[in-house]
């Protein structure tokens, strides 16, 4: 054999296989589970001074959860008295540096992959989003499927909330955002929706809001985004309204009450269709939303028949219009913000036409006229006439 | 002076040429399109692929023309002894130039998204011996690892994007061509950059069974990677829109993260499309360092290839640790992309335009 062959045989295999045996066992990357904590929140609050955050953490101990779990029996009685939860906060100027300071004070690592929310306080909000959302984007230990929620008041106080239906309470206010199938009065969306609108919108977003109590959450309603600002919020009511026009509805419930007695209405689906209408100095468009649900409830009296199904389809509609509408003046009136994507519908539909809106569509846009019309199906009824 | 007397069948050479294009850089793909040309994106990989179908026939004519001779022979043949030797060096320099840049972006991406503090140069080195292993055996070896990693890597692929399907928004491919053309046409080229792979026909052509049939090999490999292409493109930009696409350094990469199967079975897809990419990395890097060592025995006239492997892994090392971030590499990658068109498109234009003229070459001869 030739020369390279032997230097092959003789040398270089064993020198790869000492490398292999000295490398491949260990790891650079290796992490023990027991030396992480697992982040379940974020919450970023205004700081002592301008340009400072408090920046806090939501970490479960798994100690805890686990001897809790166990009942009685295990743990030598160790679980009962502890907290599932701690909330560590810090001042920083950023969320990386803030994790950074926590390790001062704790002797875990702070592992981001399995946090279920972000919460933003009400105050930092108004001041402007974009100097800590970038993480977000740029770490991929952030998961894009994450929640994003504007707290009423400040972010801390969400965290602080221990629910009693649940143990840990990142875990229940990410599962509170899997109830779109039962309401349809809360902006559901991840961090993945939220980067992408304010990417796609030049900061303007719709955003979960969430009300803190003293053992529950509420995350009806909604923020709105306004070049990163929080310009406002949107009632549960405006929210359904909004959810109806984006064609985000997939339940929820309406109720009419009119002199013949009550009904409630639950929501199945609804298709929505949009129209450029008119494309002036001032385009107007046309909203079509087809709902279809059941009749749940009634009061007690009111018989099904042909003539009330048609009443109750009226009326159901009229209330869905009126949600619309009350949406819709919200944000063109009040806050003077497109975040029901009225500016994207152009550009993907009319790139001619957006392009002599584009500049001055921050003015145009509140002006913009939209004829709602909404029909109803009653799909079923029930057991009873 | 074939130096190993395997050779590959068609299918082999299909499996080969695939996996050799298929790299790492389709996972930017979607921010270079989607900077380039918003939500026309997609059109640009259709067209690239396209144009690179036309420009690889240019390969395939000369490995019709000259049956048995590799590029370092015919340019030779062609030019004349000198410019010959010349351009073979060009081209040894420039496949060890792409097997470096492929190793060197497979790192960064291990980097971002999975070992976090594993050294670079450890990646790098680790990748390399086990490609070094595999070359030293031959195109043979090579081309049944092609064949065997082609299935194993594309069935998951696409399985692995289908999941994103739910969430995704297709009106995100809206505005249909709004991009003016002029700008279309430029973006085309770089966009075929990641078409690049082809030209290692330049030196394995001789060594496949039946090079007459090499035309349809070609329409065959290409087509495929086009489609591959246009389904990621579609996919990512469906998934997480346009402007996102733009931000992010890899966003194919990135967009694993936001799927989540039905049910939740899958949820963390990571692992599995590092796996796969670490598949599309390996299988690049052969074929390139391949054909770099090929040319080289070829150029020296040297009976044996195996010796050049073992020489040229300290060059590749050391090219790959050349740019200094992320941003670098990016940087080198565009140069690699546009040395890439001159060396499988410009220069075997010329050859094939003089062999005609000057009647050199042929089947017959």
């Amino acid at each position: 054999m030739n020369l390279s062959y032997r230097f092959f045989q003789k040398i270089f295999f064993p020198v790869v296989l000492l490398f292999a045996t000295a490398f491949v066992a260990g790891c650079w990357d290796y992490r023990d589970i027991d030396r992480r904590f697992f982040v379940g929140s974020v919450a970023i609050d205004k700081g002592p001074q301008p340009g400072k955050y408090n920046i806090s953490f939501l970490i479960p101990i798994v100690r805890a959860i686990a001897g809790g779990e166990g009942g009685g029996g295990g743990g030598g009685g160790g679980g009962g008295g502890e907290k599932p939860v701690v909330v560590e906060s810090t001042t920083a100027e950023t969320i990386i540096e803030g994790a950074r300071n926590v390790a001062l004070r704790l002797n875990r690592d702070l592992f981001f992959e399995h946090m279920r929310i972000v919460l933003i306080g009400e105050e930092v909000a108004r001041e402007g989003l974009e100097p800590f959302i970038n993480p977000f984007m740029r770490q991929t230990e952030f998961n894009r499927r994450s929640r994003i929620a504007i707290a009423v008041g400040e972010a801390k106080k969400v965290m602080e909330v221990r629910p009693v239906v649940e143990k840990l309470p990142a875990a229940y206010m990410e599962s509170l955002y899997g109830n779109a199938t039962h309401s349809g009065k809360f902006v559901a969306g991840d961090l993945g929706d939220f980067l992408h609108q304010i990417h796609a919108f030049n900061g303007n977003a719709l955003v979960s809001k969430i009300t803190p109590d003293s053992s529950e959450v509420n995350i009806g309603g909604g923020a709105v985004i306004k070049h990163f600002k929080l310009a406002g919020w949107l009632s549960e009511e405006e929210t359904q309204g909004v959810n109806f026009f984006l064609g985000k509805i997939t339940g929820g419930s309406v109720t009419i009450d009119n002199s013949r007695g009550k009904c409630t209405f639950v929501i199945l689906n609804a298709q929505r269709s949009l129209q450029l209408t008119a494309d002036g100095p001032v385009p107007e468009f046309q909203l079509k939303v087809n709902v279809t649900g059941n009749v749940s409830e009634t009061s007690e009296g009111l018989s099904m028949d042909t003539r009330n199904e048609e009443i109750i389809e009226i009326l159901v509609s009229e209330k869905i219009r009126s949600e619309i509408l009350k949406g819709l003046a919200r944000l063109q009136d009040d806050y003077r913000v497109d975040v029901i994507r009225l500016g994207e519908f152009l550009h993907k539909y009319y790139p001619r036409l957006w392009k002599n809106y584009k500049d001055r569509w921050e003015d145009i846009f509140s002006d913009v006229k939209i004829s709602v019309s909404v029909t109803t199906d009653i799909q079923n009824i029930g057991v009873s006439k | 002076m074939l130096t190993n007397n395997d050779k590959i069948t068609i299918p082999q050479t299909v499996a080969l040429l695939i996996t050799t294009i298929l790299a790492t850089g389709i996972l930017a793909l979607p921010r270079n399109v989607a900077n380039a040309a918003g939500s026309d994106g997609w059109l640009l990989v259709l067209l690239a692929g396209v144009i690179s179908y036309f420009s690889s026939l240019i390969v395939g004519a000369l490995v019709k023309r000259f049956p048995g001779d590799t590029f370092i022979e015919y340019s030779q043949k062609v030019l004349g002894k000198f410019p010959g030797y010349i351009l073979g060096f060009i081209l040894i320099l420039y496949f060890i130039f792409v097997s470096a840049m492929s190793v060197r972006v497979f790192s960064e991406v291990m980097n971002a998204f999975m070992l976090i503090n594993t050294p670079r140069g450890f990646i790098i080195i680790t990748m390399l011996l086990s490609s070094v292993y595999l070359i030293r055996h031959g195109i043979e070896p090579i081309a049944r690892i092609g064949e065997i990693l082609l299935p194993i890597l594309i069935i998951p692929i696409f399985a692995m994007y289908l999941t994103a399907l739910p969430r995704a928004d297709f009106s995100e491919l809206l505005p249909f061509f709004d991009t003016p053309v002029k700008d279309l046409a430029i973006s085309t080229i770089h966009t075929a950059y990641n078409f690049l792979g082809f030209e290692i026909l330049l030196m394995i052509g001789p060594y496949m069974r039946s090079p007459e049939r090499v035309m349809w090999t070609l329409l065959f490999s290409i087509g495929f990677i086009t489609l591959t292409y246009l389904f990621i493109v579609v996919i990512v930009f469906a998934s997480i829109g346009v402007e996102d696409s733009r931000i992010l350094l890899w966003p194919a990469m990135s967009i694993i993260r936001t799927i989540m199967a039905p049910g939740g079975v899958f949820e963390r897809l990571d692992a599995l499309a590092l796996a796969l990419w670490t598949i599309a990395s390996f299988t690049t890097i052969n074929g390139m360092y391949y054909s770099g060592t090929l040319a080289a025995a070829h150029l020296m006239g040297a009976r044996e290839f195996k010796f050049f492997v073992t020489i040229f892994f300290p060059w590749v090392y050391l090219f790959s640790i050349i740019p200094g971030n992320p941003l670098d590499t990016m940087r080198w990658t565009q140069i690699s992309g546009m040395a890439g068109i001159v060396i499988a498109i410009i220069i075997p234009a010329i050859i094939l335009v003089i062999s005609i003229v000057a009647k050199k070459g042929g089947k017959t001869s």
